[in-house]
């Protein structure tokens, strides 16, 4: 699970821009400290590289994801099946 | 609290946050390059302490729970070498800010790289004065706006990595804020070096460099820093006219030399006989 | 048992750094301190200490602060073109409550003027030098041997109510060579409290008159110095008006409170004396001999020796110069330590001065001709 901690956040939405695999969006609503959160929308694509983790200025974001955590459901693949989904 | 909080707030001090910093600043993402590289590199947190002067970056120590000295403007790699000196066991880490180290304290900054005292400096370049809202900085490329340069700055800007490089730092490298791998990589090897080492970071400061210059958004800022960056390989590569208005990251320095707190010592021990002045002040009898 | 030097006032002023248990040395050259410099880049590797030559007085001052934090005694020496730049950095040292000494080596000022010559013109610069209000502790030496024992009392001092310390001296008591006699049972030395590591230590606690032990970095108190108004834990605080005024009135009390137990004086016949002379520093000398002649006249002469300019020892001075009616204050500067006289006896008695600057000591009979004048007018 990826979890942005919204007391933190201040929405530069940096991590929007560095995510490799757009696993993040938007939201359109503005909440109560002004400010448009980013939130999960695709979390089935992240790789869990921890990129956003260390590009996040506001300490906001953690990535809470087993390692490989895709194996689970289909034991034959060893690498992450929605790898080369990423952008379309 | 079975919940997994973000990885680096166990090291901050979490009652001070959020920290000051405004959306969208690099300083934030460099606290944490500078964390990793720390975890990266294998370094017992306990031993650091970190020495900064004034501005924004050097609002970082306050942040991060260790021994932390924030001290005034531009002399911040003075309090650290007499730190380092006092006791050479201290891992001591400098965060400083472009107008900090290279206006200010360049005469300090270019002395520390002569003395080659094992001190890692990072220096936050946001190619403006950010505290003091938005004037001109020693390394703001030429033709920016600023707010002590309405129609465009015109002096040209100190090649910082190039400059501390040429002076003799054992390791100097540039790198920027939109590349962490590469960051925090090189954040990693200038702990490590034996010798001063200098890793400069250009970053974002969308509020003061971005509103003056249309760059309003932190993610129009990071893509034409993107944009921007060539590796050190390839602007070897390139003409003069090509080069303009681009930032080149790479590594300028990476040499051992004789590191001062090391000679220091060994004068000491061949004259005292093994005495040492660590934490002395606590001792009364000498 | 005692050991007999004769030896130059700035080197006397290295070995009192060094039996005093300084071990971090940071200076740039300047004339007439220099010999300090060199005196303790040579002795202090030998007792497992530093010396390092900075690139200017700035980054001398940032260095010893550095070090006072890193858990050494420090020092640094300068003149007084040298203490203008230092003087951002003294200011940290005041807000940060950082122990350490500084021996100023007085020339004839302002700018680079007489670099060989003596003065006491920094006596208002070490006062005020630095921006905003502080207390400082200033200690004048008048001998060679008293430049020894003041280096060893400014470390004390500094250590045990964890401020910067001052030693104005002069040229001439830089420079002069003459017999010191060095007793041990004269040397004390107070070495600088450890904290206990709970978890309610407050590295700037709220203590009235007083301060708390200091920590030294890598002690595993992760303090956070500042230089920006600060709370107890050391945190920036900048925009409550009650704690900046809360840690500045302790900052200054903390001298101001104990100025009895900080500042002394000497004095000899002020008990029947119709006029008093105050001095400090080198033109003392001068000073004694004219009042041992005077006396010889039949007049009744006596003198003050301040040791400690700063904080002005008021209540001493008042107590001494009762009944007398006239008091002669004699330095090296046109009036600076004047005014603080004045400011405490214009009520009382008439105050002169007698000034002289041009690098010469005042002679003991110009001093003569002065007392004769204020006493015959």
């Amino acid at each position: 699970m990826i979890i942005i901690n919204e007391d933190l956040c201040k929405g530069c939405h940096l991590c929007l821009f560095m995510c490799y695999k757009n696993v993040y969006a938007i939201s359109s609503e503005i909440n109560k400290k002004g400010v448009q959160l980013p939130f999960v929308k695709f979390e089935e694509r992240c790789t869990k590289c921890g990129t956003c983790e260390v590009a996040c200025p506001d300490q906001a974001i953690t990535v809470d994801l087993p390692d490989n955590w895709w194996m689970d459901k289909d034991n034959d693949i060893n690498f992450n099946p929605h790898f080369a989904k990423g952008r379309k | 609290m079975s919940e997994k909080t973000n990885r680096f707030l166990p090291y901050m001090r979490q009652d001070r946050l959020p920290h000051i910093f405004c959306p969208g600043c690099g300083n934030g993402a460099v606290m944490n390059a500078f964390l990793e590289a720390m975890e990266k590199a294998e370094m017992d947190f306990d031993n650091i302490a970190m020495v900064s002067g004034i501005g924004c970056s050097s609002r970082i120590p306050g942040y991060i729970n260790c021994d932390s000295l924030h001290t005034t403007h531009g002399r911040a790699l003075t309090f650290a070498t007499g730190l380092k000196i006092a006791n050479k066991d201290l891992d001591v880490v400098v965060f400083s800010g472009d107008g900090d180290a290279a206006s200010i304290g360049g005469n300090h900054l270019i002395h520390a790289a002569r003395r080659n005292l094992n001190i890692t400096m990072i220096c936050i370049n946001n190619n403006i004065y950010g505290m003091t809202g938005g004037q001109v900085s020693p390394t703001s490329p030429k033709g920016i706006v600023a707010t002590t340069a309405p129609y465009g700055n015109y002096d040209t800007p100190f090649k910082l990595a190039e400059l501390v490089a040429g002076a003799g730092a054992s390791y100097s490298a540039r790198w920027t804020t939109v590349e962490m791998e590469n960051l925090v990589l090189s954040i990693k090897t200038a702990l490590k070096n034996p010798g001063f080492s200098f890793v400069e970071v250009v970053t974002l400061c969308p509020t003061y460099f971005g509103r003056k210059n249309n760059l309003k958004t932190p993610t129009a800022m990071a893509a034409v820093m993107k944009a921007n960056t060539v590796f050190k390989s390839a602007a070897e590569r390139m003409s003069e006219k090509e080069l303009k208005d681009k930032i080149v990251v790479g590594e300028f320095a990476n040499k051992q030399r004789d590191e001062l707190s090391e000679v220091l010592e060994k004068f000491s021990i061949e004259n005292s006989g093994g005495k040492t002045a660590v934490n002395s002040a606590y001792e009364t009898e000498f | 048992m005692a050991e007999e030097y004769f030896i130059q006032g700035n080197e006397a002023c290295a070995k009192g750094a060094i039996v005093a248990g300084c071990r971090f040395f940071a200076g740039y050259p300047i004339t007439p301190s220099t010999e300090i410099a060199e005196t303790l880049a040579h002795d202090l590797p030998k007792v497992g200490g530093s010396f390092v030559q900075m690139e200017d007085e700035i980054a001398s001052m940032g260095a010893i602060i550095g070090a006072s934090w890193g858990g050494t005694k420090s020092m640094t020496a300068t003149s007084g073109p040298g203490l203008s730049l230092m003087q951002e950095n003294i200011g940290y040292a005041f807000l940060t409550e950082t122990p350490l000494v500084i021996v100023d080596v007085q020339r004839g000022s302002p700018s680079t003027a007489q670099p060989t010559m003596g003065a006491q013109g920094d006596m208002m610069q070490a006062r005020w030098g630095s921006h905003g209000d502080y207390e400082p502790i200033a200690l004048s030496p008048a001998s060679v041997e008293e430049f020894f024992y003041f280096t060893i009392k400014a470390f004390n001092l500094a250590e045990q109510y964890r401020v910067p310390v001052f030693i104005m001296a002069d040229e001439t008591m830089g420079h002069m060579r003459e017999k010191m006699r060095i007793d041990e049972d004269r040397i004390e030395i107070v070495p600088r409290k450890r904290p206990e590591l709970t978890d309610d230590y407050l590295p700037f606690k709220h203590v009235e008159n007083g301060t708390t032990p200091m920590p030294a970095f890598g002690d595993g108190f992760n303090i956070h110095i500042t230089g920006l108004t600060h709370d107890e834990r050391g945190y920036p605080d900048t925009n409550d008006p009650e704690t900046h005024s809360r840690l500045i009135n302790r900052l200054c009390g903390k001298i101001l409170n104990n100025r009895n137990e900080i500042s002394s004086v000497f004095h000899q016949f002020c008990d029947d004396a119709d006029t008093i002379i105050i001095s400090y520093g080198s033109p003392i000398r001068a000073v004694i001999e004219a009042v041992l002649k005077i006396r010889k006249e039949g007049r009744k002469v006596g003198y003050i020796k301040i040791d400690t300019p700063w904080p002005f020892p008021e209540e001493q001075v008042i107590e001494l110069t009762e009944g007398a009616k006239n008091v002669i204050v004699v330095e090296m500067n046109l009036k600076q330590m004047y005014w603080e006289v004045e400011r405490i006896l214009k009520e009382k008695t008439n105050v002169h001065f007698m000034g002289k600057i041009g690098g010469l000591l005042p002679a003991p009979d110009e001093i003569i001709y002065e007392v004769k004048k204020v006493e015959d007018k």
